[in-house]
C-alpha cells in the first residue's frame, strides 16, 4: 500500500460548521491511478494536503509507505525575485538533489530552458505554471498528486505535457482530485466520490462518473428550489446560492 | 531513523543556503544592516565606557572587552527573535512535504550563526591587534560559549514563540525585560561592579555566565566570581527540551 487514510476526521475552519471529513477512508496502492471526484468546496485540495502530509488531520490515521509529491501544480513556494534556476536548485536541495544538471533537466521538462537564468517575476506568466508542473513531476516520487487538472491548460505545452504524464503513468502512481469527470476518465483506473464528508469507492470509472453526475444534479435541483421558493432567503443569501449553482453547473 | 535525519539535514541545509543567498543578494538590508546595528551599539557603548571610566575593568583592553561581550549578546538577541520571524516569513514553504516549522527555524538561525560568527571573528581579530591584547588563551571554550549563546537564543525563541501564540502581549514584556537583562548580563559592566549582595540573583541569568566565561577564556588575568560552565549546559539542555517539546505540541494545536 502506498497511501492509506483510515477513519480520518477534519474539522471545518468555522467551529459551528459540520466537519469537512468524518470517517473518511481512502487508499491508493503503489502504481495505482486513482481519481477523487468532488464538488466545489468539498475539501479536495485539503484532502490532497492531508495525503502528502502538509495538513494535519484532527482524528484518524494517515499512513504513507512511499514518497508522495505535493499537490501539482502548487507554486506558492516559488520565489518571484529569484531566477528559474535558483528556484529549481532550492527545491532540489530540499529533496536532497545536488546534481548540477538538475535545473537544466527540469527546465527541459517544462519547455522553459530559455528562461533558466531569468528572474521569475520577469518571465511570461506561462513560465510559472510550466515550472510548477515540471518541478512537481520532476522530483522522484512514488505517488504524484494532482489538484484539479493533470495536464496544464497551456495549448503550446499540452502535447509535451501529455507525453511526460504518459511516461510518468507507466512507472508511478497518481491521485487526481477534481470536479471535472473528463480528468478521471482519461487518467484513472478507480475513483472515490466525495459526498457528505466521506468517500465512496468505485472500481469502475464510468459508474463513478455516473454517480457523481447524479449527485451534482440532485444538489443543483435542491439549490434551485431553495433559491426560488425559500421565504427566509434575503437578496444577499440568494445571490450567493445562485453563484453556487453556477459552480455546480461548471462541474457537470 | 538515519534516512529521516538525512532528509531533515537536506531541508535545513537548503533553507540556510537560501537565507544566506537572500542576505547576500540584498547587501544593504542583509550584512549591511547587521554591521550598522553592531557598529552603532558598539560606538555608543565605547563612548559610555570612555567617558564613564568607572565601568572599565582594570587591566583589560576596552574595545576587545566590548567586542567579546556585545557580539555574543547580539547573536543571542537576534536568535531569540528568529523562530517566530522565520516561520512568518517563510510560511509558504510549509506547503512542501518534508518542510516543517522547525526546519524553517533551524535554517534561519544557522544563517544568523554564520553572520555573527563572521563578524565576531573579524571584529575580535581587529580589536586584539589594535589594542595589542592577547588572543583567547582557550579558543575552544570561546567557540563553545559562542555556540551556547546561539542555542540559548534559539531555544528561548521557541519557548517565546509558543507563549506569544498563547498570549500575544508576552513578546512586549520580553522586550522590556531584555533591555534590563543586557545591563545585568555583563555585556558592558562586569559582575564585579554590582553589589555582592545581588550576585546570587543576577547569576540566575545564563547569559551572564556565558559573557563572564568568554572573558575568563579570553583574558588570562580575568577571574569571574560567578561563572559556571555546568549551569550554562543545564540551561541549554532544559531550554532546548522545553522549546522543542512546546513547538511540537503547538504545531498541530495552534497552527500559524
Amino acid at each position: 500500500m502506498s497511501v492509506e487514510l483510515r477513519a480520518v476526521r477534519k474539522n471545518s475552519l468555522g467551529a459551528l460548521e459540520d466537519p469537512l471529513f468524518d470517517g473518511l477512508d481512502i487508499s491508493a496502492a503503489s502504481g495505482a491511478h486513482v481519481g477523487i471526484l468532488g464538488a466545489q468546496k468539498s475539501g479536495k485540495s485539503t484532502l490532497l494536503r492531508m495525503i502528502c502530509g502538509t495538513e494535519p488531520v484532527d482524528d484518524g490515521l494517515v499512513e504513507r509507505t512511499s514518497r508522495v509529491s505535493w499537490p501539482i501544480p502548487l507554486n506558492s513556494f516559488l520565489i518571484q525575485t529569484s531566477s528559474v534556476a535558483t528556484n529549481i536548485r532550492f527545491v532540489g536541495r530540499i529533496y536532497g538533489i545536488s546534481d548540477n544538471e538538475f535545473p537544466r533537466r527540469i527546465a527541459e521538462l517544462g519547455a522553459i530552458a530559455d528562461f533558466l537564468n531569468v528572474k521569475l517575476q520577469k518571465c511570461p506568466r506561462f513560465v510559472t505554471a510550466r515550472l510548477a508542473f515540471a518541478l512537481g513531476v520532476g522530483i522522484d516520487c512514488d505517488l504524484y498528486l494532482f489538484d484539479e487538472r493533470i495536464i496544464p491548460p497551456d495549448k503550446d505545452f499540452r502535447e509535451h505535457a501529455v507525453k511526460v504524464v504518459e511516461r510518468l503513468k507507466e512507472q508511478r502512481g497518481l491521485i487526481v482530485a477534481t470536479k471535472i469527470p473528463a480528468e478521471v476518465e482519461a487518467h484513472c483506473d478507480s475513483v472515490y466520490v466525495l459526498e457528505n464528508g466521506r468517500a465512496s469507492y468505485f472500481p469502475n470509472v464510468a459508474t463513478a462518473i455516473e454517480h457523481f453526475k447524479e449527485l451534482m444534479k440532485a444538489a443543483q435541483k435542491r439549490k434551485t428550489s431553495e433559491a426560488a421558493g425559500g421565504p427566509d432567503n434575503d437578496d444577499e443569501g440568494g445571490a450567493a446560492e445562485i453563484g453556487d449553482i453556477d459552480l455546480i453547473g461548471a462541474a457537470l | 531513523m538515519l534516512k529521516l535525519l538525512k532528509t531533515q539535514f537536506d531541508v535545513v541545509k537548503a533553507l540556510a543556503l537560501r537565507e544566506i543567498q537572500s542576505q547576500q543578494a540584498n547587501l544593504a538590508y542583509g550584512y549591511g544592516w547587521v554591521l550598522f546595528d553592531i557598529t552603532l551599539s558598539f560606538i555608543g557603548l565605547l563612548i559610555l565606557k570612555l567617558v564613564i571610566r568607572a565601568f572599565n575593568v582594570p587591566g583589560l583592553p576596552v574595545i576587545t572587552y566590548l567586542v567579546t561581550g556585545l557580539i555574543p549578546w547580539f547573536l543571542f538577541s537576534s536568535a531569540y527573535i528568529a523562530p517566530a520571524a522565520a516561520i512568518k516569513r517563510n510560511q509558504r514553504l510549509l506547503s512542501l512535504p518534508g518542510v516543517t516549522p522547525l526546519d524553517l527555524v533551524l535554517g534561519s538561525s544557522l544563517q544568523l550563526l554564520c553572520t555573527y560568527g563572521l563578524f565576531f571573528l573579524v571584529a575580535a581579530t581587529v580589536s586584539s591587534f589594535y589594542e595589542k591584547s592577547s588572543f583567547p588563551h582557550f579558543p575552544l571554550g570561546v567557540i563553545l560559549l559562542f555556540l551556547s549563546c546561539w542555542l540559548i537564543g534559539v531555544s528561548f525563541g521557541l519557548v517565546l514563540m509558543v507563549l506569544t501564540r498563547l498570549y500575544a502581549p508576552a513578546g512586549k514584556f520580553v522586550g522590556f525585560f531584555m533591555r534590563f537583562a543586557m545591563i545585568t548580563s555583563g555585556v558592558v559592566i562586569s559582575i564585579k561592579m554590582f553589589p555582592e549582595s545581588i550576585w546570587p540573583y543576577l547569576s540566575w541569568n545564563p547569559m551572564l555566565h556565558v559573557e563572564e566565561l568568554i572573558r575568563v577564556y579570553w583574558f588570562p588575568g580575568y577571574a569571574s566570581p560567578v561563572a559556571n560552565p555546568a549551569y550554562i549546559l543545564e540551561c541549554v539542555v532544559v531550554l532546548m527540551c522545553a522549546g522543542l517539546l512546546l513547538e511540537r505540541y503547538v504545531r498541530r494545536r495552534l497552527p500559524v
